[in-house]
C-alpha cells in the first residue's frame, strides 16, 4: 500500500505541478471514448489514459476514468521493479476484475477483494460492474466500485474508491448518478 | 494530528533520544522490566508505542481469536517469563517476515505462518525474535547508530511511523538490521528455547532452507523484506542444523496436526495474497513445498491452476485445466475451481467443457454473487 499511496501522492504532486483543474457540472468527454455528466464540481488531474477526479483529495476518495486501454497497459505503475498486471483484450469481465484487484494488491494494499461481479450497461454498450474493498498501509478500510466495458478490444473503466468511513458513501450517489449518464462516443 | 505537528513532535522526540543516549554495557532485559524514563531506551519504546497505537486499529491486523491464541500459546510455551511483556500482532501480508520492536511488539506476517510447515518451525521464528527482545538488541543497535551516524538517519526511521504503520516497522527493520553476532546469538538462544519447550530444533534450519529455495526461484529476490535484513541465510541454516544435531532431540515434537488445523481456514486467503505478488516461479516453489509437506489437496491444486491461469504463458492453459480437473477429482474443491475451469476452457475455445464447468459452478454455489455474470457468459456461448 505504501507504493499504492505513492501513486496517489505522485498524482497529488503531479496535480500540484500540472495543477488540478476544475471540472464543471456539465457533460465531459473522457479520452474521446465516452462522455459523462457530473452533477457537482470536481477537481481533476489527467495522466495518459487516466483522469483522476476528486473533491476531498485522492488519498480519501477519487474516481479514476480509464479510456482506450490497450494490450499491455497497466492500471498504474507502482515502481519500476514491480511487475504489474497488464490488460489483455481477450479478457472476460472476470479477468478484468482480477486485473483491477491484482493491480491494487500489487500496489501494496491488503485484504483486496472484488465482489458482486455482474453485467451492467456502460452507456449503450453491454459491460460489467463489481465492488471493491481493501485496506491501506495505515490499515484504513476502503470501499470501491468499478464499471467498465471492452469496446473494439479497448478497455474503458471507471473506478471509484474512498475511505469506508465517511468518504466512500459521501459521493457514492453522485458517482452512481454520473455512471447513469455515460454515453460512448 | 496534522503532519506538521506530527513531524515537530517526532523531531523533538529524536532530539530527546539523541540527548539521552547512554553508553556502557547492556544487560539482558528482565521479565516485567521497563526502561527508566530518562534513558534513551525509554525514547525508543516511546517511538514504538506510538506506532503500536495505530497498529491496534489497523484493518490489516488479523483479529481471529483462535489464530491469535495459537500464536500466543507458542510464544508463551517458549518462555513463559516474558509472555506478558510481548504483544503479538498478526498482520495479513504476503511474504515471510516477523519482527520484534524494543517495546515488546512482535509482528508476525501471515506469509510466515503460511510457510511454516509445523509448530516447531513457527516456534523457531518466535524464539529468534524473543531472543532479540531479551538481548535488548534494538538498544544495542540504536547506540551503534548513534555512534556512527547522525540523528537524521534515525529521523528517517522515526518519520516512517507517520508515513505508514507497517512502513514504519519496515523502516525500523531496515535501519535496525542487527549485526551477524546479534543474529547468531538470537539463533542460539532461540534454538535453546525451542528445545526446552519440547520443539524439535532441527526444524529451524529447515525453515531457512525452504526460504532459500524460494529466494533462488524468485523473479524478484530483492523484494523479500526478510532477506533484505537477513542476508546470511545459507550460513545460518548450516550453523543451525549443526547446533541442532549437537543435542539429544529425542522426545521433541514438530506439532504438525495443530498447526494444520488452526491455519487451514486461512490458507486459501493467504495463498491468494502470495499469488497476487505475481512472482510465479517463487509461488510454484511454495506450492511444491506445501505439497511435499502433506498431500496436494484440492485447495493447493486449485491455486496451482490459478497460478497457471494468471501467468498465461505457453502451455499454461492446458496445465491450468489439468490442475483444476485434478482438484475437482480429489474432492472438496472450492466451487470457484469450476468457475476458473470454465473461464480457461472458454478462452481455449472448448465451449462444451466451459459450459459444463460454469453450470457445475452455479449448481454448487447456489448463492453465487456473480451468478448473473456467469449466466450472461452462458448466454454469450450460445
Amino acid at each position: 500500500m505504501k507504493r499504492f499511496f505513492a501513486i496517489l501522492v505522485t498524482l497529488t504532486v503531479l496535480g500540484g505541478c500540472a495543477a488540478f483543474s476544475l471540472v464543471d457540472a456539465k457533460q465531459q468527454t473522457i479520452g474521446n471514448a465516452y462522455t459523462i455528466k457530473p452533477g457537482i464540481q470536481w477537481s481533476k488531474v489527467a495522466d495518459g489514459k487516466v483522469e483522476v477526479w476528486t473533491i476531498d483529495g485522492p488519498g480519501l476518495e477519487a474516481v479514476r476514468f480509464y479510456s482506450g486501454m490497450e494490450a499491455g497497459d497497466r492500471l498504474f505503475t507502482a515502481s519500476k521493479d514491480t511487475k504489474m498486471p497488464t490488460y489483455d483484450p481477450a479478457m472476460k469481465a472476470s479477468d478484468v476484475m482480477e486485473f483491477v484487484v491484482g493491480s491494487i494488491a500489487r500496489g501494496g494494499a491488503g485484504n483486496v477483494e472484488g465482489t458482486a461481479l455482474q453485467p451492467a450497461q456502460f452507456g449503450a454498450t453491454s459491460g460489467f460492474r463489481f465492488d471493491l474493498s481493501y485496506t491501506s498501509s495505515e490499515g484504513l478500510w476502503f470501499d470501491g466500485l468499478a464499471i467498465g466495458a471492452i469496446i473494439d478490444g479497448k478497455l474503458h473503466l471507471i473506478v471509484y474508491a474512498g475511505a469506508r468511513q465517511y468518504y466512500f458513501p459521501k459521493y457514492r450517489d453522485e458517482v452512481e448518478r454520473m455512471i447513469g449518464t455515460i454515453e460512448t462516443t | 494530528m496534522t503532519s506538521t505537528r506530527a513531524t515537530g513532535l517526532l523531531a523533538a522526540t529524536v532530539l530527546f533520544i539523541a540527548s539521552c543516549a547512554q553508553t556502557g554495557s547492556i544487560q539482558k532485559i528482565e521479565p516485567g522490566e521497563r526502561p527508566a524514563l530518562e534513558t534513551d531506551e525509554a525514547g525508543l519504546w516511546m517511538q514504538m508505542d506510538g506506532v503500536e497505537e495505530k497498529l491496534r486499529t489497523s484493518g490489516k491486523v488479523v483479529i481471529d481469536p483462535d489464530l491469535n491464541a495459537y500464536v500466543r500459546d507458542i510464544l508463551c510455551r517458549l518462555n513463559g517469563s516474558y509472555c506478558a511483556d510481548i504483544r503479538t500482532y498478526i498482520v495479513r501480508t504476503a511474504d515471510f517476515n516477523a519482527s520484534m520492536a524494543p517495546n515488546g511488539v512482535m509482528i508476525v506476517w501471515t506469509g510466515i505462518i503460511l510457510r511454516t510447515r509445523n509448530e516447531a518451525q513457527l516456534a523457531s521464528v518466535f524464539g529468534h525474535e524473543l531472543a532479540h527482545y531479551i538481548n535488548r538488541d534494538s538498544l544495542k543497535r540504536w547506540r551503534e547508530i548513534r555512534n556512527t551516524t547522525d540523528a537524521a538517519v534515525f529521523f528517517t526511521f522515526a518519520t516512517g511511523g507517520i508515513a505508514g504503520i507497517l512502513a514504519g516497522f519496515a523502516a525500523y527493520d531496515s535501519i535496525m538490521s542487527f549485526s551477524r553476532d546479534m543474529e547468531r546469538e538470537a539463533d542460539t538462544r532461540g534454538l535453546a528455547m525451542m528445545r526446552e519447550a519440547g520443539y524439535d530444533p532441527r526444524e529451524s534450519a529447515k525453515t531457512w532452507q525452504q526460504l532459500i529455495e524460494e529466494k533462488e526461484a524468485s523473479d524478484e529476490p530483492k523484494r523479500s523484506a526478510f532477506f533484505s535484513t537477513h542476508p546470511e541465510a545459507k550460513e545460518r541454516s548450516e550453523t543451525l542444523a549443526k547446533l541442532a544435531e549437537e543435542t539429544d532431540n529425542s522426545g521433541t515434537t514438530v506439532g504438525r496436526k495443530r498447526h494444520a488445523a488452526v491455519t487451514a481456514p486461512f490458507r486459501g486467503d493467504w495463498l491468494l495474497d502470495e499469488l497476487r505478488q505475481r512472482d510465479y516461479a517463487r509461488f510454484e516453489v511454495l506450492l511444491n513445498q506445501l505439497t511435499e509437506a502433506g498431500t496436494e489437496d484440492a485447495e493447493l491444486l486449485f491455486y496451482r491452476g490459478e497460478m497457471y491461469r494468471l501467468r498465461n504463458e505457453d502451455e499454461d492453459a492446458e496445465k491450468a485445466i489439468t490442475a483444476y480437473i485434478a482438484a475437482t477429482e480429489s474432492g472438496d474443491a472450492p466451487a470457484a475451481t469450476y468457475r476458473s475451469l470454465g473461464l480457461v476452457q472458454w478462452s481455449a475455445g472448448n465451449i462444451t467443457e466451459a459450459r459444463a464447468a460454469f453450470e457445475t459452478y452455479l449448481a454448487a454455489e447456489k448463492t453465487a454473487e456473480d451468478r448473473a455474470m456467469i449466466e450472461y457468459y452462458l448466454k454469450q456461448m450460445q
